[in-house]
């Protein structure tokens, strides 16, 4: 109970920090906006080049709606490398590690305080569009939820694996490389881009059986099709929680052996 | 119980020189003993081990031989339990949320600090007060001059009534006041009975702040006593202020060295170790017509730079 009073501190203080810069967040969402425009054009040609009103069961503007929230999902996503690379570069780390919270609860509840509100703000943006764009109102309420209840398991999977490779930087200094690969890997195999339902059978048989898609696919599709198989992926998300979490629980417990804090 | 002790205490980091891969041991078997409420300067110059101690003392490193407690908790095994109990403050880089303003960031370490609200809310309002931060607290960290951010820093230290306090380089930075101000907070912490531990190039910290000195050179503790014996012991010189009533001539005696000269005055050093004192003092009681003279030890700048330069290793 103490351990979760002091992440509510955490969560409510970083939701304080996040705020303090809206010309930043603005910055984001714009950038959303410059993607969807993109997408948009390049899905309406497809669907007109292909002569069909549903591609992987999608209809354009269901199409348009799974990539915001595909894009709401990678875009709000807390950049641990930079984060605690950081940390251990400048020798912060020293200041965190003295304090009577777990470092990874401290990271878990920062993140999630920076990403939540960015996450419902980017949906919320890009809906709008294609909204307006299409002239159909994409998102139901069912389909909200439904994404929200899956995007909170998947939230906890992305922290899990990309924490665990920006711990590397305990000995490492910079997990950039490491991160920047994975990240890659998440657009390309978890669906970022294109739904798994479109991807080669090969492909799609490769990205299903590893944990990426349940990052983002997963909670995405949910937005067309609210609650369709959705016990199914929770359950997806509950082992690999248990296998990712397990994983950075090692990690940190052998990186945190193996630090030099830097600086006098 | 006591607030610190070590045993053997010896942290060796490794590190890479191309392929090759070579030790350095920056704490060498250290055995301390600091009783609760003491105030102990640990001194030592750029790379003497300090800050690896205080990292193993407040658990952040792991040693790589040895045993430590601290308030009867091994730190690296017990760091949240021991954090509940210590207050750090690294001078050289914050422990304060940089984007928020400076009074949510004494809050949020309240919370952290398992504070139950009223109980912070109190502690905030004393620690405003001792600190004068009444103005700043709607400021964004960001936006604190360094003697702001460091007193804010201390206060965030204090805020769960730390039993030992890990001070390094509290004061690194500050201009004369803001010092002042922060080893007033740091003697007063001691006297409600906090344990303070500090590590200082700043001589005015030292002899302020603390009432034992512990000297490390090279990872190896070379000095503990007290902080008088410490200008006595290490340099064994002696600066004599003359004051006469007639104009004065440098005298010429050998092992004395003429410091400064005025018209009527003169500054002189020798080594106690080599030429008595009484002999330096009746030559110059016999050569001028003394109006003043006072004998005196170097002041602690001059120690800390002899410890700095080597001269122990010298002697």
């Amino acid at each position: 109970m103490k351990g979760l009073r002091k992440l509510l501190a955490v969560f409510r203080a970083y939701l304080r920090s996040v705020w303090s810069y809206p010309g930043a967040e603005a910055l984001r969402s714009i950038f959303l906006i410059v993607i969807m425009v993109v997408f948009l054009s390049l899905w309406r040609t497809t669907y007109d080049a292909m002569g069909t009103a549903h591609l992987g069961g999608l209809t354009l503007p269901q199409m348009l709606e799974y990539l915001v929230g595909t894009e709401a999902i990678v875009l709000s996503s807390p950049a641990f490398a930079a984060r605690i690379g950081d940390d251990v570069r400048t020798g912060g780390l020293a200041s965190q590690l003295t304090r009577p919270v777990s470092y990874i609860a401290f990271q878990f509840a920062a993140a999630a305080a920076e990403s939540w509100p960015r996450l419902v703000l980017n949906l919320l943006i890009g809906t709008a569009l294609v909204w307006a764009v299409t002239g159909v109102l994409p998102l139901t309420a069912a389909g909200a939820a439904a994404y929200l209840i899956a995007y909170l398991p998947a939230f906890a999977l992305y922290a899990c694996l990309f924490l665990a490779l920006a711990l590397t930087s305990f000995w490492l200094e910079d997990a950039w490389a490491v991160t920047f690969v994975a990240t890659r890997m998440v657009m390309i195999l978890g669906g970022l881009l294109v739904p798994l339902s479109l991807f080669p059978p090969a492909l799609a048989a490769i990205a299903r059986i590893l944990p990426l898609q349940l990052m983002v696919y997963g909670p995405a599709q949910q937005l067309s099709h609210p609650f369709s198989g959705i016990a199914a992926l929770l359950l997806m998300q509950g082992i690999w929680l248990a296998i990712l979490g397990s994983a950075l629980w090692l990690t940190y417990a052998r990186g945190v052996r193996a630090l030099h804090v830097h600086g006098g | 119980m006591l607030a610190v002790k070590t045993e053997r205490l010896t942290k060796v980091f490794e590190r890479r020189e191309g392929r090759r891969r070579t030790a350095h041991v920056a704490v060498d078997a250290v055995d301390l003993e600091i009783g609760l409420g003491e105030a102990v300067a640990f001194i030592g110059p750029n790379g003497a081990g300090k800050s690896t101690m205080i990292k193993m003392l407040t658990g952040i490193l792991h040693p790589t031989t040895g045993a430590a407690e601290v308030l009867g908790l091994v730190p690296w095994k017990a760091r949240q339990q021991l954090a509940l109990q210590v207050g750090t403050v690294f001078g050289q880089r914050s422990q304060l949320w940089f984007h928020l303003p400076a009074g949510d960031t004494l809050r949020l370490l309240g919370a952290i600090y398992e504070l139950p609200p009223a109980a912070v809310r109190a502690r905030n309002a004393e620690l405003v007060e001792r600190f004068a931060l009444q103005d700043l607290l709607l400021v964004p960290v960001r936006k604190l001059s360094l003697g702001q951010r460091m007193r804010f820093e201390i206060a965030a230290s204090l805020i769960h009534r730390p039993k030992v306090l890990f001070l390094d380089e509290p004061t690194v930075g500050l201009d004369v006041i803001a010092k002042a101000e922060v080893r007033e907070v740091i003697r007063e912490a001691n006297r409600d009975g906090a344990t303070v531990f500090l590590t200082s190039h700043d001589a005015g910290d030292i002899e302020s702040i603390a009432r034992r000195a512990i000297v490390i050179d090279e990872g190896h503790v070379v000095f503990d006593d007290k902080v008088s014996q410490l200008r006595r012991q290490w340099l064994t010189d002696k600066v004599v202020d003359l004051r006469s009533e007639e104009e004065v001539a440098p005298p010429d005696l050998p092992g004395v060295v003429v410091e400064k000269v005025s018209r009527y005055g003169l500054r002189l050093r020798f080594s106690a170790q080599e030429l008595p004192v009484r002999q330096v003092v009746g030559h110059l009681l016999e050569r001028y017509p003394v109006h003043d003279i006072t004998i005196s030890d170097p002041p602690l700048e001059s120690v800390i730079a002899a410890i700095y330069q080597g001269r122990a290793a010298a002697r």
